[in-house]
């Protein structure tokens, strides 16, 4: 995909091209893939850490003191995108030197637990991740192995999810665990960009 | 099993279907070789779409029903958009229907592809999963990637964006594109025009299970263009002639146990197939002449008709129709004047209907004089089509008896899955009653 599917924003995307064609060498920018659908409760959880993610990018929201070195360094080289449901082309479109962080709500963790696990780790037990429409996430990510021949260095980032209904809000536990997990995903997509 | 113990009470029971859309269950009890038993249980949570529709704009209601199904927006919204422009006696530009099929097109490209390669066509091929597939037949996969994508990003042309579209409201559209942002699509769409007829002499190749039955076919059928969101509902027997809208005329909704979805039976309760197998039966007359020519070359068309396993080559049968009449509307495109009709709101009712890519999805809405929702009927096509799956189900499964436990399974889930169920959609409202202390 060569923009995102949901509407996307990131005044970090604008840089990227630049910070694609820079001199620095392993990983030159993070994909982050934002997964979800904010008319399914829980299932929102992703697109509220992006909005926050993407308002500390922009300097429109203040971010915690700790995080400050890493949306720094993280300036210019990240790409937040919203997919709502993970294709195989949003990873297969990530290139060899871009790692990828995908973000969604998940099954299997108590709700408003944040968990970080590698990409490559996702098809044996832990958390399950939400999105079960069209493709599962796992067989998502399984296909773009198959067909890449490995997947992106890259991190799956989940927060845990109770209540996935249609036209829910999302439940207190995962509200009050947006910061934490939006945090989380600033961390893993700085950590990926200096690995 | 031997033919000894096909005496003994035999169970298949599988908790989570894969490759469909959403959450279901297969639970299967033959004893002495018949079959007692056959249920495909739906357990996502119901959903409360009709309730939560009542006192909204309509426009707003288009852009809610649109989250009903991640594949299948376009059905919702075109079905919506077609009852509320009934009640209020709007007449749509031409130019804008036209744009309308061309967003619907998108969607036919994107969720066939996706079954065709990606959900069925492993079955057909010995495979557990896409991936397995991948591993030998890398250039199939990514044949069915690129017609997906091809699809999503015409609805991200026409529709705004490929997932939940947001360009659909009463009297049209919010925006038209120019030509020149369509122009960029024709090409790749020839390109994916030669990779659908490719997919539809792949899939006539399969050896599918031999399963014929008679089952009644229904679909929409428009005397001059292939059947999407206009046209009279009729099955392919002659039986069945009504207005779009009068639906309810000839079927009704009944709950069944064990289902959050709700079943739809003809008056005499008898059960119905919709999707590409009718459609391409009942319209044959209205395919694009490519789409037409290349069903004729499979020498499948009565196999269609008879045989639910052949649904992957209707599906190829469409994706070539879908792609040559993309091409076709966009080379006749002219930027309509405005976007959409105004139209005045008033208290009225009318039943729609359009053709998702697995069946026919009927609503029936009500409003009042400042035309908000009053009352909404929403009748998905899998909940239509799960009364016909469980009849096959009951039909085919003595076939299976003498195969091995995980192979019978695999057959009797593959059956399920050439109905393409989108079981996410067909649950939904069941009862509801609020008490307010």
């Amino acid at each position: 995909m060569t923009a995102a599917r949901d509407g996307s924003h990131s005044a970090a995307r604008d840089g990227l091209a630049g910070a694609r064609g820079d001199s620095r060498g392993g990983t030159r920018a993070v994909l982050v893939l934002v997964c979800g659908d904010a008319a399914r409760g829980d299932d929102r959880a992703g697109l509220l850490a992006a909005e926050l993610v993407r308002g500390w990018l922009d300097g429109l929201a203040t971010p915690p003191r700790a995080l400050e070195p890493a949306l720094a360094a993280l300036t210019g080289h990240v790409d937040v995108r919203d997919v709502g449901q993970l294709e195989p082309d949003d990873v297969l479109s990530a290139s060899s030197d871009e790692a990828v962080v995908v973000v969604d709500a998940a099954r299997g963790l108590p709700a408003g637990q944040v968990a970080r696990r590698p990409l490559a780790g996702l098809g044996s037990g832990g958390p399950v991740p939400r999105s079960s429409h069209m493709l599962p996430l796992r067989d998502v990510l399984a296909l773009a192995e198959t067909l890449r021949g490995s997947l992106p260095k890259g991190t799956f980032v989940g927060l845990g999810g109770s209540a996935f209904g249609l036209g829910d809000p999302p439940s207190d536990a995962v509200l009050g665990g947006v910061p934490a997990f939006a945090a989380a995903v600033v961390e893993e997509a700085a950590r990926l960009l200096s690995a | 099993m031997t033919t000894d113990a096909a005496a003994f009470e035999r169970s298949f029971r599988v908790e989570g279907i894969t490759r469909v859309e959403g959450e279901g269950s297969l639970h299967l009890v033959v004893r002495d070789g018949e079959v007692t038993e056959a249920r495909l249980k739906i357990f996502e949570a119901p959903r409360y779409f009709e309730q939560l529709v009542v006192g909204r704009h309509p426009d707003q209601v288009i852009d809610i029903v649109a989250r009903i199904c991640g594949i299948c927006p376009e059905a919702y919204q075109m079905s919506a958009a077609g009852a509320f422009e009934a009640i209020f006696g709007v007449q749509v530009d031409p130019q804008v229907r036209a744009l309308r099929r061309l967003l619907y097109a998108g969607e036919y490209i994107e969720s066939h592809a996706l079954h065709v390669y990606l959900l069925h066509a492993p079955d057909f091929l010995g495979y557990a999963s896409a991936i397995d597939l991948a591993k030998d037949h890398r250039e199939v996969v990514e044949q069915g990637l690129a017609l997906k994508k091809i699809g999503n990003d015409l609805m991200g042309v026409v529709g705004g964006r490929a997932i939940h579209p947001v360009n659909v409201r009463v009297g049209g559209l919010y925006r038209t594109p120019a030509r020149d942002e369509l122009l960029p699509m024709r090409p790749r769409l020839v390109t994916a025009l030669e990779q659908a007829r490719a997919t539809l002499e792949f899939v006539a190749q399969f050896d599918a299970p031999p399963f014929e039955r008679d089952v009644r076919l229904v679909s929409l059928k428009h005397p001059s263009e292939y059947p999407l969101f206009d046209g009279r509902i009729v099955s392919h027997d002659g039986s069945i002639d009504i207005g779009i809208g009068e639906w309810r005329s000839v079927f009704h909704e009944e709950h069944h146990e064990g289902s959050n979805a709700l079943h739809a039976r003809t008056e005499a309760g008898e059960t119905y197939q919709l999707g590409p197998s009718a459609r391409v039966t009942i319209a044959a007359e209205q395919l694009h002449p490519v789409a037409r020519e290349a069903l004729a070359k499979t020498r499948l068309a009565d196999a269609i008709a008879r045989n639910p396993f052949w649904s992957i080559a209707a599906r190829g049968v469409e994706l070539v129709h879908y792609c040559a009449e993309a091409i076709d509307i966009i080379d006749a495109y002219e930027r309509p004047p405005r976007p959409y009709e105004p139209w005045s709101p008033r208290a009225g009712a009318a039943g729609w209907g359009s053709e998702a890519p697995r069946g026919l999805c009927w609503h029936h809405w009500e409003t009042d004089a400042a035309g908000m929702v009053t009352r909404a009927q929403i009748v998905p096509p899998t909940s239509q089509n799960q009364g016909q799956i469980e009849a096959d189900l009951r039909a085919f499964a003595p076939a299976v008896l003498e195969l091995d436990h995980a192979e019978a399974t695999r057959r009797l889930e593959q059956l399920i899955r050439s109905y393409d169920p989108c079981i996410s959609c067909a649950t939904h409202f069941l009862d509801l009653t609020l008490e307010e202390a």
